[in-house]
This record gives C-alpha cells, sequence and structure tokens, in this order.
C-alpha cells in the first residue's frame, strides 16, 4: 500500500515535470517580450474593527511597517465595521484601533502587507485588496 | 546431539531504521495547531521516538495587561518544535491505546509590533487510543496537557487541555 503511494507521488511529480519539458507554455515565450510597469501600485486596506454600543465609533491610526517605525500615515473614526483605504501596495502597514470597555482602555494592534495583485506574467497592477482584522476578541 | 532452535516474536522487536510520518492536530475551544511529526522505532518494545514541528495556522488574539486600565490585544503566530518517546500497546486486534511525552520548545510573533510573545520549554503528555488500517495507517485520538513554563504562564490564558489527533503513516 506504501509502495502504491509513494509510486503515486512519484508519477505525479514527473508528469508535472515533464510537461513543462515537453510542452513550454506559449505564455511564457509573450512575457519575453512585455515589459512590467514600475509602479507604485495602489490596492485597498480593509480594516475590520467591531462597533457595538460602547464603541459605535472606533479610531485607528495606520502606520507605515510596526508600529515602533513611528512612520505614521493617518488617523480615522471609523463608523462600520469594513472600512476600505486605497494605499500604496507592496506595503506592510500597521493598524492601532481604539476601544473603551467600561473603564478599561483596548488598544488593538495588528499588521499585514498589502500585496499588489500580479497577471501571469509576473507583472503588478493596480487592484486587489487585503484584510486588516482588528477586532476585539471575544 | 541436541539442537537448540531460537525463535522471535515478530510483535517482540520493531525493526530499526524504519520511519513514520504523522499529520497530528491539538485543539481546544480556545487554539488550534496543525503539524507533522518523524518518528522512528527504538529496540525497546513498542517505544518510538519522534521529532515535530507545529503551528497554528492562524493569528490568535491575545491581550496583554500594561497597567490598570490598559490592554493590549495583538494578534499572536506561534510555533512549537519538540522531541519525545512514544509508547503504544495493542489491545485488540488493530485497536489499542498509546502513551506520548515530549518536549517542545514554543515561539511566537505578535503582527504589528516589534514586541513577540513570551518564548519556552513545554512539557507535552500527550494519552489516548489508536486504530491500524491495512498495516500502514494508524489513526490516534487522545488528550494532551500542554504544560508551561516560566514566562509562559504569564500571558498562556487559554487553557492547558487539548484534544489530540493524528493519521500516521509507515514509511
Amino acid at each position: 500500500m506504501k509502495n502504491l503511494i509513494l509510486g503515486l507521488l512519484l508519477i505525479s511529480m514527473s508528469s508535472l515535470l515533464s510537461c513543462e519539458l515537453l510542452f513550454p507554455s506559449d505564455d511564457e515565450d509573450e512575457c519575453l517580450w512585455i515589459t512590467c510597469q514600475s509602479g507604485p501600485f495602489y490596492s485597498d486596506l480593509d480594516i475590520r474593527v467591531t462597533i457595538n454600543e460602547k464603541n459605535p465609533t472606533v479610531p485607528v491610526e495606520v502606520f507605515i511597517g510596526n508600529i515602533e517605525d513611528d512612520i505614521f500615515l493617518f488617523s480615522a473614526e471609523l463608523s462600520k465595521e469594513w472600512t476600505s483605504f486605497n494605499l500604496e501596495a507592496n506595503t506592510y502597514y500597521s493598524v492601532m484601533a481604539f476601544y473603551q470597555e467600561g473603564d478599561n482602555t483596548i488598544v488593538a494592534i495588528n499588521g499585514k502587507t498589502l500585496f499588489a495583485p500580479s497577471d501571469d506574467c509576473g507583472c503588478d497592477y493596480d487592484g486587489g485588496y487585503t484584510n486588516l482584522d482588528v477586532r476585539l476578541a471575544d | 546431539m541436541s539442537m537448540i532452535v531460537y525463535t522471535s516474536s515478530a510483535q517482540d522487536e520493531e525493526p530499526a531504521g524504519a520511519f513514520a510520518f504523522s499529520i497530528r492536530q491539538f485543539a481546544n475551544q480556545d487554539d488550534y495547531t496543525l503539524g507533522f511529526s518523524l518518528s522512528t522505532p527504538t529496540r525497546v518494545k513498542k517505544l518510538s521516538w519522534f521529532f515535530t514541528f507545529d503551528a497554528r495556522p492562524y493569528r490568535r488574539k491575545v491581550r496583554v495587561q500594561q497597567s490598570n486600565n490598559l490592554f493590549f490585544q495583538y494578534a499572536e503566530d506561534r510555533y512549537l518544535i519538540g522531541i519525545g518517546g512514544a509508547f503504544q500497546k495493542q489491545l485488540v486486534e488493530s485497536f489499542g491505546a498509546y502513551l506520548q511525552l515530549s518536549t517542545h520548545y514554543t515561539w511566537g510573533r505578535y503582527s504589528g509590533t516589534n514586541l513577540n510573545p513570551p518564548s519556552g520549554v513545554m512539557f507535552v503528555p500527550d494519552a489516548g487510543i489508536f486504530l491500524q488500517a491495512r498495516d500502514t495507517f494508524t489513526f490516534k485520538l487522545g488528550y494532551a496537557y500542554q504544560g508551561a513554563f516560566s514566562e509562559l504562564r504569564r500571558v498562556t490564558t487559554n487553557s492547558h487541555h487539548r484534544f489530540a489527533f493524528a493519521i500516521t503513516m509507515d514509511l
């Protein structure tokens, strides 16, 4: 049984490799003649926050890189669960969201790289989105 | 003239150098990790050694108290690497019980900040039942306790108790 499984894995891998060698994709030839745009490119950063009775609006601060890098980009007061910001892609962003729970202040922090989508030739272009979740934990 | 014939039971000695590969999961209502292990039997009856790597396949939100009324909530990645020993006892045909003891080093990362969660050593006993299928696959279901030491106790707020599930394939 194990020999059968190993054999199937080897056959699958060799089939994939041999297809690439025997039947090279025409798309790869086309890509040789294409010059990608240099950018910058822009995508949507979708920030998700918790909206409730105690927090009908949530102030957020957006940074480039980690919070400690101190490259402040902008702040906003969010009144919806999802809010999109069109920002420069291929950049790491961090978000701080400020909540109130009774006498306590909760600062939710999260970060993610906003990537630009790319086509079959590996060229980036505008568009796409990345979600960044700074909701309160349950 | 007498002849002495030596016989050995196939169950008494495991073949040295054989390996087994496992996909394993640990979960409770607050946490989940997915990983793999590579094990090799020893010459001691039913005992094997294994190496493991596990990771949380998502970011878990953890809350850290900064001062009296100020808390920070981070999105945490977590990884574990470890070694251990396992003992299996066949009870009825292809069904039996197992006991595993392992030591892991765990570390993590908070997203969006240079701060990192505590890292340290964890001791994980794991016991349960197993079912063998076709002499190649073994399915394990059990209970594991992820016991934390020192710094980890300070911020580990979720339960140490886990369900353990693994599928093992003999190589």
